[in-house]
């Protein structure tokens, strides 16, 4: 038998050698000094490359958020955010109330009174920003309603400790696939007949219920906030692709969790009617879609109006969020204004929002 | 089929320790595992380990080119971790010694590197070719020949550093 090369001798100390491949080289080495060493010195370059690069240690994750929170973390994060949403959500149901006592506003949102409380116990940041925008806000009263919101969170936070958070979520609506037929956003006029949840479309009979349903006076906060939670109601796929005009945009490769419907904010200032799907990211949190389409947007603060226009098509804006979460807002080629939110490094959320289609 | 969860479970840490060894960085070496597992979500995987190293180290290539182009990116994780903090003697010690294994890597050929980093992570040969795409019968003289080279760099650089001192 030849002398055994390098390769061979590495592949006989890492046990990688057939037993016949062993047996001929155990044979060889006994009977071959130069071998020997050569095997004495791989055993040597065998060892000490171990150690090196055992050398290299991944340094502790401090200050940075945790890659895969335990089931008790992620359900702390999840309570923590909900607390957060009834804060917001009581602050801007106050502003709401008092503002819909002195206006006859036009209603831009959903008839949240006739809307029954199936609050997902997962509420959001995103949620409560949002909600706490989707009154709708006559432009001169845009900046009153800030600083309500800015001066009242202890007051909101008192109000709301009755709330448990820890409630187990609604089962999430069935979900049903969309229909493969339906790819372009049906026109502006007919969605709204079909769904009713339109900017404009709310009658005066609604907005009585608003102003009933919001009355501080008769309801306790906490019930306010849980009926401003409903906002956000499970729906099945069916009502989200009607609500979107005939097409939903889903994470491609994915399974939603539920698909809720209601007022969404995509950008500082821009609300819309819009559809939530939500899904669990690889570590077991939730990130979600959010989609609203072109003709459904409005309650645009008049500050941020800019902002709102200046996306173009083909623009993805990243927004950090508090609690490590992070999101990306776009405006797909149609129109839509989507924005993907999770707790998933700016990277992966980017990866699954190229896979939105 | 292994659900996402056993094999983030499984293979996280590995993954996540291989990629900082290849990066030198911990953020970054966070954020490729978590789009590895992303990408595992769309598509899940028939032989798991091989496919997660594997996309983990076109990743890291990809990223490595895609860098220099994200200034923005990188800025914007380095508020999130900058966590500086005094090390004793020992810990000073162990740093400098990573950092050279670190430069002996930078070293190597990639795919001297890459073998290296999935051997230290319990890869047989067989996983290592079905990562790395070269042939079988190769992986043992290649390893031999990255081992002998890393050793030797960082042998070099201990020499030259006990000279210049």
């Amino acid at each position: 038998m030849p002398h055994l090369d390098e390769g061979q001798l590495h592949a006989l100390l890492d046990g990688e050698l057939t037993p016949t491949e062993r047996a001929e080289a155990e044979a060889h080495l006994a009977s071959c000094a130069a071998c020997r060493a050569a095997q004495a010195e791989a055993v040597e370059f065998l060892a000490e490359a171990d150690k090196l690069i055992g050398a290299i240690e991944v340094p502790p994750a401090e200050g940075r958020r945790q890659m895969l929170p335990k089931t008790r973390v992620h359900t702390m994060r999840w309570t923590r955010l909900a607390w957060a949403a009834t804060v917001v959500l009581a602050v801007g149901l106050g502003w709401f109330a008092s503002s819909a006592r002195q206006a006859r506003a036009p209603v831009g949102a959903t008839d949240l009174a006739e809307t029954p409380v199936t609050a997902p116990a997962a509420s959001t940041m995103a949620d409560s920003q949002l909600r706490a925008k989707a009154a709708p806000a006559p432009a001169a009263e845009a900046a009153p309603m800030k600083e309500e919101k800015r001066a009242a969170p202890m007051v909101a936070r008192e109000r709301a400790e009755p709330l448990a958070a820890d409630e187990p979520a609604q089962p999430a609506a069935p979900l049903a696939q969309a229909p493969a037929e339906q790819d372009r956003p049906a026109p502006a006029a007919k969605a709204a007949e079909s769904t009713g949840l339109a900017a404009g479309n709310v009658g005066a009979a609604s907005q009585d219920a608003l102003q009933r349903s919001y009355a501080p006076a008769p309801a306790p906060a906490a019930r306010i906030a849980a009926q401003a939670a409903s906002t956000l109601r499970p729906v099945p796929m069916e009502e989200a692709v009607r609500i979107l005009g005939g097409s939903i945009r889903l994470v491609d490769g994915m399974t939603p969790l539920r698909v809720l419907a209601g007022t969404l904010m995509l950008d500082s200032g821009t609300s819309g009617v819009g559809v939530r799907v939500v899904y669990d990211d690889p570590p077991g949190r939730e990130l979600w879609l959010d989609q609203v389409r072109p003709d459904a947007t409005g309650n645009e603060a008049p500050e941020s109006r800019g902002e709102a226009t200046t996306l173009l098509p083909g623009d993805t804006v990243a927004i950090p969020m508090n609690h490590g979460a992070r999101g990306l807002r776009w405006l797909d080629q149609s129109g839509f204004r989507l924005g993907l939110t999770g707790f998933l490094p700016a990277d992966s959320l980017r990866a699954l929002a190229r896979r939105v289609q | 089929m292994t659900s996402i969860e056993q094999l983030f479970a499984e293979y996280h840490q590995s993954l996540l320790r291989m990629l900082y060894r290849r990066t030198g960085d911990r953020d970054r070496a966070e954020d490729i595992a978590q789009e590895v597992f992303a990408r595992a979500v769309a598509a899940p995987p028939d032989n798991p380990r091989p496919w997660l190293f594997a996309v983990a180290l076109n990743l890291v290539r990809d990223d490595g080119r895609r860098a220099v182009r994200q200034g923005r990116r990188l800025q914007l994780l380095k508020a999130e971790t900058d966590h500086p903090a005094p090390s004793p003697d020992h810990e000073l010690e162990r740093r400098e010694m990573a950092a050279r294994v670190e430069r002996a890597l930078a070293t190597l050929r990639e795919i001297d590197r890459e073998v290296l980093l999935l051997k230290a992570e319990g890869f047989d040969y067989e996983e290592i070719a079905a990562t790395t795409g070269l042939a079988r019968t190769a992986i043992g003289t290649t390893i031999a020949r990255a081992r002998r080279r890393l050793v030797e760099a960082c042998r070099a650089e201990e020499k030259d550093r006990h000279a210049a001192s």
